[in-house]
């Protein structure tokens, strides 16, 4: 179908396009970056119209429940999509509907879980990243290749302290590009030949990670985007000669640019708030240089994952219609039960995580954004009034990024959150809660990097030190020293409180501080399961409470409001902790009675659950849940806006 | 090319000119213009970006980088022609020196130590403190620095117009220009040259891309180190160890100087100095923007130690009881960071 688009005198954005464009129940308003949105007002608000545009662009759903979707074979024929559930790489015919498997693992993630797959041009090799999860220590890059009925799997691309991630295949299957993560955190460029010869480093863009790296169709250029100044968080896209003799900026503006794709016509593609309309835009390309002038091809459409073009220029992209995002639930101490169904607790919008009750229980608090796109511009802190239900959300500076580990102080006063500060590494950052305003502390954040391992953390009631995990590599072995510290928080000083060995499946201990904040629970994982282990904060002896058969699902082992049991949730075994949808059954809330061990399951939560929390009044729980959801659409007849004068006004 | 080595044929001339004395060195009527022996820029040294960033208006070719060069080792640049930019900026020293702070003409000393040009061709921000904000500037700052060069711009134009060699030379690099002798067309060219002042293909860069035996057993505990319990990674970022940002590590506490403060005016950039890179290290001694530690060992420890505490060091220092061999280990690996510089058009 063609766009009726309409541009409304009293400055309204576009609307008829929604119902236009979207077939089946996609959801408006605005979306964090993986997000494809159409804003716009009902069309009953269309009064007052003085002109008309038209586009020749259309669009149209191809697929729905399309999750794990990563990229489109150039004939428009399959797709490349990771299952989730399995962690393994699968090629979708898309006429046909069926689904070949190129990896096979035993069990969900074992032995390993692909993150993305591209298809190559020839259509008969897939190249993709894996995390195999006996070997904690790098990521691979492998290409599955499909002969007939046998597929042949082999690895081009594996060092110790290494993360690449496969983003395109060279026109003429020579050549990978790659996008790789640092030890120092930075982000690089890279061109990987098959001939089994070393990458060689295009480009390095600092903190920021390039997105949607892609080809130009001749396979003499890339592009991709990212941020060059961490101050404004504006994403610019960028084109590099392989060569690495030419690059810049295509598109010259001070907007958010975010690459899409490079048609076979030699146009790049992009979404852009350029001029005030956001929408996705084009650019002729020529020799790496812009040859015209931006043109509005689909107004007032943000696409999500960029899957690519085929041969015939038809662009693919996800869209995605439900995200994770923070739930509640109110239980029954006592009686063990859970009474009422899961009901969001955040505002609506592009999801949240980390809830964080405070200690008065008059607000919950969140970090506003997907979980998978740390480096999201509108990521926020959020606070929620429980009693009138207000909204404030509190904006951190724009160096700051990277939020995690989101926690209250003791006494209400402060929220402590993990973020990226001013380029630097990351840092503990303390947010006053009356005035809004945020300070780094001298507190390490979030960091993975080269064996060693820090995040999560809880604040002590002192008012001066925060406690947290932190995990370091034991050389020669596939073990890591997980240890519990206690930060003072100035001057910087340390003191641990407790040591335990572990896998590098799952190096950082998970641990819960008891609501005095005296007693920390900690979940030490073993072979056989999990103990959970009792441990006084200012050190000293523990004592073992229970031995579990099962796994703790991630971030879910929390005490009750009255000190006098923990809650967690039951895992499956799975690792991929960071995956949502993981459990292939919706799992159990268990509670163990501090006085005797007692285990016992107060009820059934929703799939994928994380990040639990108790309400200080011991009857509400919050946490994370929810599976995104994506359909699959195609752009074709890409042209230009054409706005025509419209007499209804004259 | 074994590290530390670079680029024989060019080395050897360099070091023949050098010893040749400062005034007959690149002297006017020596004119390396030898065509590239091979693609133009040459791809930089394993480990480095290829993309190397230019304006717009300078592109790299072989008449700018020549002509570059040429100024670059010619002592025309100073005011009584006693030195040029390579007595301070040497090759064999990293395209830095040895002095803690820099000597101008007449023995004049400035404040700070030389910096090494090397990869200058990725760098975002220019002198210890980013005054300069693209090479063109940067480059010619030094010509009319009284504690420098002490010539100025204009009157080193002056001194190139009037003479027919290097009017031939700036027409060659600026055909189709009304006026290629120029204060602009010494900056460009000065740029160009320093462009092409590439380090890389390191014992360190080798390792990174599968020669495991790169690196020793110690540098390679220093690399985990590096990355690891020192933080060093935090500033010394990326392919040229360095985040092109600027940090108060309280170096600057002994003598005052206020550092980044005189180019922002903001009080937290008060003793905020440029990240250096870390390739070649080895051969950049003093280190500091004030050249006021001597060895690599001096460095390791002062940071060990969580830097000079003042009311603006970063929060990314810290003590780090790092012991004896961890300490040793990272000089190892700081050592392993020189590998092959280039320099010109090959």
């Amino acid at each position: 179908m063609k766009f009726p688009i309409l541009s409304i005198a009293a400055g309204l954005l576009p609307a008829a396009l929604l119902a236009a464009s979207c077939e089946a129940g996609s959801q408006g308003g605005p979306g964090g970056d993986g997000l494809a949105f159409r804003a716009g007002a009902p069309p009953s608000a269309l009064a007052g119209v003085v002109a008309t545009d038209s586009v020749t662009t259309e669009t149209r759903r191809i697929l729905a429940e399309a999750g794990g979707a990563t990229h489109v074979s150039l004939d428009g024929r399959h797709l490349a999509v990771i299952d989730w559930q399995t962690g393994d790489v699968l090629l979708r015919d898309l006429v046909t509907g069926e689904e070949r498997r190129l990896t096979d693992n035993v069990a969900p993630y074992d032995p390993g879980l692909a993150l993305t797959a591209v298809i190559s041009p020839e259509g008969d090799r897939v190249a993709f990243t894996w995390q195999e999860m006996a070997k904690g220590d790098r990521g691979e890059i492998r290409v599955a290749t499909i002969r007939d009925e046998e597929v042949t799997v082999e690895a081009v691309y594996s060092r110790p302290g290494e993360w690449p991630e496969v983003a395109a295949w060279s026109p003429d299957g020579e050549h990978l590009l790659i996008q790789r993560s640092t030890p120092d955190g930075t982000y690089q460029v890279e061109l990987l030949p098959l001939s089994g010869e070393p990458p060689r480093l295009l480009m390095s863009l600092g903190w920021s990670q390039p997105q949607a790296p892609a080809f130009s169709p001749d396979g003499s250029h890339v592009a991709f985007d990212f941020t060059p100044d961490a101050a404004t968080h504006h994403r610019r896209i960028q084109v590099v000669s392989v060569d690495g003799t030419r690059g810049g900026a295509v598109v010259e503006g001070s907007g958010d640019e975010r690459f899409l794709g490079w048609s076979p016509d030699g146009h790049i593609l992009f979404f852009s708030d350029r001029r005030g309309r956001p929408g996705v835009w084009r650019i002729p390309v020529e020799e790496g240089r812009a040859a015209g002038e931006p043109e509005l091809v689909a107004p007032d459409l943000r696409p999500a994952g960029p899957l690519g073009f085929d041969r015939e220029g038809r662009f693919y992209y996800r869209y995605e219609t439900a995200v994770r995002s923070v739930q509640a639930v109110t239980i029954d101490p006592e009686g063990g039960r859970i009474l009422t169904p899961p009901a969001p607790a955040a505002a609506p919008g592009p999801g949240g995580r980390e809830p964080a009750w405070s200690p008065d229980g008059r607000h919950l608090a969140y970090i506003r954004g997907p979980h998978y796109n740390w480096q999201d511009p509108d990521q926020a802190v959020v606070l929620r009034s429980l009693e009138s239900g207000e909204i404030r959300v509190i904006h951190l500076p724009p160096r700051v990024y990277g939020l995690r580990f989101l926690h209250w102080s003791a006494d209400g006063t402060a929220l402590f959150v993990s973020a990226i500060y001013d380029g630097g590494s990351p840092s503990f950052v303390r947010i006053d809660i009356r005035t809004g305003e945020s300070e780094r502390t001298r507190i390490d954040g979030l960091r993975m990097s080269h064996g060693e391992w820090f995040g999560f953390a809880r604040a002590l009631p002192d008012g001066r030190s925060l406690v947290g995990a932190r995990a370091v590599a034991l050389d020669g072995e596939n073990r890591v020293l997980g240890q519990i510290v206690q930060m003072e928080l100035d001057p910087a000083e340390e003191r641990v409180i407790l040591e335990t060995v572990t896998g590098v499946r799952n190096p950082l201990p998970e641990f819960a501080l008891s609501p005095r904040g005296d007693t920390l629970a900690v979940a030490v994982r073993h072979p056989e399961g999990t103990t959970i282990r009792l441990h006084p904060v200012r050190g000293g002896t523990g004592r073992d409470l229970v031995e579990l058969e099962h796994t703790l699902h991630r971030q879910t082992l929390v005490w009750t409001a009255d000190g006098g049991s923990l809650l967690y949730v039951e895992g499956d075994g799975a690792v991929g902790q960071a995956v949502p949808g993981e459990l292939t059954r919706n799992p159990s809330l268990m509670q163990v009675t501090l006085a005797d061990g007692t285990v016992r399951e107060v009820g059934s939560l929703p799939r994928g659950l994380s990040e639990l929390q108790v309400h200080p009044d011991g009857r509400r729980l919050a946490f994370v849940a929810g599976e995104p959801e994506s359909e699959i659409w195609v752009m074709e007849r890409i042209g230009p806006l054409v706005q025509r004068t419209s007499s209804r006004d004259r | 090319m074994k590290p530390g080595a670079w680029s024989a044929a060019v080395g050897a001339a360099l070091v023949l000119l050098l010893l040749g004395g400062g005034v007959g060195c690149g002297a006017p009527g020596i004119e390396p213009v030898e065509p590239p022996r091979g693609p133009f820029p040459p791809p930089p040294p394993t480990g480095l970006e290829l993309y190397r960033p230019t304006p717009p208006d300078n592109p790299l070719t072989p008449e700018r980088v020549a002509l570059g060069r040429r100024l670059f080792f010619d002592p025309i640049v100073s005011r009584d022609g006693s030195l040029s930019c390579a007595g301070c900026h040497v090759p064999e020293l990293g395209f830095s020196d040895t002095l803690r702070v820099s000597a101008g003409v007449e023995g004049r000393l400035g404040t700070r130590t030389t910096p090494t040009l090397l990869n200058r061709a990725y760098g975002r921000a220019f002198f210890w403190d980013g005054r300069g904000a693209e090479l063109e500037e940067a480059v010619v700052g030094a010509i009319g620095d009284p504690a420098e060069l002490d010539l100025g711009l204009e009157a080193l134009v002056g001194r190139l117009a009037s003479d027919e060699s290097y009017r031939r030379a700036f027409t060659r690099a600026f055909p189709g220009e009304d006026d290629p002798v120029s204060g602009s067309g010494v900056a460009r060219a000065l740029a160009s040259y320093v462009r092409t002042l590439v380090s890389g293909d390191a014992p360190a860069d080798r390792y990174r891309i599968g020669e495991n035996g790169a690196l020793s057993e110690k540098a390679l505990e220093g690399r985990r180190v590096f990355q690891g319990r020192a933080r060093c990674g935090v500033c010394h970022a990326g392919p040229n160890f360095t985040d092109e940002e600027f940090h108060n590590t309280g170096v600057a506490v002994r003598s005052g100087d206020p550092g980044r403060y005189v180019v922002t005016g903001r009080d937290e950039d008060r003793g905020r100095f440029r990240t250096p890179t870390l390739r070649e290290v080895a051969l950049t001694a003093p280190y500091m923007h004030d050249g006021s530690v001597a060895t690599l060992e001096e460095v390791v420890r002062f940071y060990d130690e969580g830097g000079e505490p003042n009311p603006n060091l970063t929060p990314d220092l810290r003590p780090l009881a790092l012991t004896p061999g961890e300490r040793e280990a990272l000089v190892a690996f700081l050592q392993a960071l020189s590998g092959t510089i280039r320099e010109g058009a090959h």
